[in-house]
């Protein structure tokens, strides 16, 4: 059903992440079960639920927000393959508008479930999100699976933000760990627009996040914060690019990874500057801790630059505990298990830290202390 | 209290202490000088368990109790505290929260009750003025951001709110100007305790001037070769370490 899709063995955007073994798997068309609502996460404020890619109306709560149910169309664009695929197969999908000058009060939580069933499924449904200009929003994206069958799902997510408008976007991605997941997040940046995300990506066997952020307008600004935490038979891989279109344009972008024991991360992270975009502003960094010596992590940031007068820097790292900073802990009394803990802790927190809504933020740091030995004593450093 | 008896450690292999023996009763404090490469750092890393640092043979005991089978978080539990040469930034790791937790790690080894945060504030204010560290600096990441001196002050101020039965201060004096040597040499003098052993490892004569050793003993190429009182430290100061070694040959 996939193979047609799947990007060529030789396409470099795919160079660390093969999704081959997704040819050889048989998917169901998900069925339309609507799983009982205690099952799922709590969220106050507008929930918009979808069910194996389908928007299910029951389990949402729309909160006065516009919404339209009709698949939108794909925009015209130099996709990936996954995004091709989408184009081609989604039948699935909802439109989102915040008009001009409306601060929307609630968080809005995009909620993605796939149901509890035996045979994998495998959806491709797609989003499309506008703010008029002035608008701001706060947009939580949250995968969850209630089963733990190996789906695969396809989500393309369009953003169209209007001229000062502002939206804040946190990605919660807690998948089974058989599960695969691709999201192409499509954003472009009228003048003066900002747009701040924050991805932390835990769950998931396979999961591929492209995300495509288009400065096009004057004084656009983006942030751009993630977080990796691959364990046994994880692989996670964030690919993102950053057109600077317009002079004035700001972006900045923090990755960070752990990698455990049989996982590996990959960041790949281009930034481009076109002619013209003078004052251009643009800082990236990606750092990985490697728990183990069966850990990957594959770094690759690129800069193309055509403008002159530009700010550009990035960097990557990617090592091992310190083991000088292991042993000023336990030569404190600090025993090992719980001091290696604090230091990944202090790896990771350096980027959670950030996620604004505080709640949401606890809940997340909760779940990344939880996957820590001796996590009980790290409250300590809290 | 402190006793090493035909201690042999070896770095990466490489034997640095070969048969070196040393006793500091409680109470007093005793400098280890010698020649650079002479196994002085090694001795402080062996005795607070430093990994790498492998103690191949001899003993090395604390109140009758064997260090050399003690993990290094066991040994600081006991009593060890080792001041840093060179102390580490760790950053995200919040100052205050590493300290409470170290504080409340020996506490429960030792049976007493958890300090909450308040008596915890408590303590860390009084302990502050001893080495005239300014509070804010607490706030930030463990060492981050600290200047040369202020590292070494916030080794002594650590020392001070862990009250260890043995601190080993390792170059303690090194990079110091010398308001900020005399703050720490205040700092080791008022933790000066009958129930407290200190070894003092450094390769100049100039801490002993504000912290006055009972013993001197000299380390050379693995072994002390040489011990006697404070005036030792003083003719080494004026002689250099070549009689001794010559003498010792």
């Amino acid at each position: 059903m996939l193979v047609g899709f799947l990007p060529k063995s030789r396409d470099e955007a795919f160079k660390y992440t093969s999704l081959a073994a997704l040819a050889r798997r048989e998917y169901l068309a998900p069925t339309s079960r609507i799983p009982d609502a205690s099952l799922l996460p709590a969220h106050d404020g507008a929930r918009l639920c979808f069910v194996d890619g389908r928007f299910v109306e029951p389990l949402s709560r729309v909160d006065g927000l516009h919404i339209q149910t009709l698949t939108p169309a794909a925009h015209n664009r130099d996709g990936n393959a996954l995004f091709e695929m989408n184009r081609a197969l989604a039948d699935q999908g909802l439109t989102i508008d915040i008009p001009a000058d409306v601060d929307f009060p609630s968080p809005i939580e995009i909620l993605m479930v796939t149901s509890e069933h035996e045979k994998a499924v495998a959806a491709n449904t797609r989003i499309r999100i506008t703010l008029g200009a002035r608008a701001r929003a706060n947009i939580i994206e949250r995968h969850v699976s209630l089963g733990d069958a190996a789906d695969f799902f396809n989500l393309v997510m369009e953003i169209d933000l209007g001229e000062s408008s502002n939206l804040t976007w946190v990605t919660d991605q807690r998948i089974a760990r058989s599960a695969t997941l691709a999201t192409g997040l499509y954003a472009n940046l009228g003048k003066h627009a900002r747009f701040e995300s924050h991805a932390v990506h835990l769950g998931g066997a396979l999961v591929r996040s492209d995300i495509d952020i288009a400065l096009a307008g004057r004084g656009a600004n983006a942030t751009l914060v993630g977080f990796h935490m691959p364990g046994m038979r994880q692989h996670i891989d964030t690919h993102s690019r950053i057109h600077h279109q317009m002079p004035d344009t700001t972006s900045d972008e923090h990755y960070r990874a752990v990698v455990a024991r049989g996982g590996r991360s990959v960041f790949n992270g281009k930034v481009v500057v076109a002619p013209g975009a003078d004052r251009t502003d643009a800082q990236q960094f990606n750092a990985n801790l490697l728990l183990s010596e069966q850990a990957e992590a594959d770094t690759k940031p690129e800069l193309e630059i055509y403008a002159d007068d530009v700010k550009c820097s990035h960097g990557a790292t990617v090592g091992k505990l310190d083991e000088t900073a292991l042993f000023y802990l336990r030569s404190r009394g600090i025993g090992e298990e719980a001091a290696r803990s604090v230091l990944v802790w202090a790896f990771a927190d350096t980027v959670l830290t950030r996620i604004p809504d505080s709640a949401l933020r606890q809940s997340i740091e909760n779940e990344v202390l939880s996957r820590l030995p001796d996590a009980e004593r790290i409250q300590e450093f809290r | 209290m402190l006793k090493v008896t035909n201690l042999h450690a070896t770095v990466n292999g490489k034997e640095i202490l070969k048969g070196l023996d040393l006793q500091v009763p409680a109470g007093e404090i005793h400098a280890i000088m010698g020649p650079n490469g002479s196994g002085k750092s090694t001795l402080a890393h062996v005795l607070a368990g430093r990994p790498g640092y492998e103690a191949t043979s001899g003993e090395a005991t604390l109140d009758g109790k064997d260090l050399l089978a003690l993990d290094p978080e066991e040994r600081a539990r006991e009593g060890v505290f080792l001041a840093f040469q060179y102390p580490v930034e760790i950053p995200g790791v919040n100052n205050v929260y590493f300290l409470k937790a170290a504080v409340n790690a020996v506490r429960r080894h030792r049976g007493e009750p958890e300090l909450d945060a308040m008596d915890f504030l408590g303590l860390v204010k009084a302990k502050l003025k001893l080495v005239a560290l300014d509070e804010k600096l607490l706030n930030r990441a463990v060492n981050e951001g600290f200047s040369g001196g202020e590292k070494k002050r916030n080794e002594i101020f650590q020392m001070a709110m862990l009250e260890p039965r043995l601190a080993i201060l390792d170059e303690t004096d090194s990079g110091l100007d010398i308001d900020a040597l005399r703050i720490v040499a205040d700092g080791i003098n008022f933790m000066r305790s009958p129930e407290r052993a200190m070894v003092m490892v450094t390769h100049y004569q100039r801490l002993l001037n504000y912290v006055r050793p009972d013993m001197v003993h000299v380390l050379s190429d693995g072994r002390i070769i040489k011990s006697g009182g404070p005036e030792l430290a003083k003719d080494l100061e004026a002689r250099g370490y070549d009689w001794v070694l010559k003498e010792s040959a």
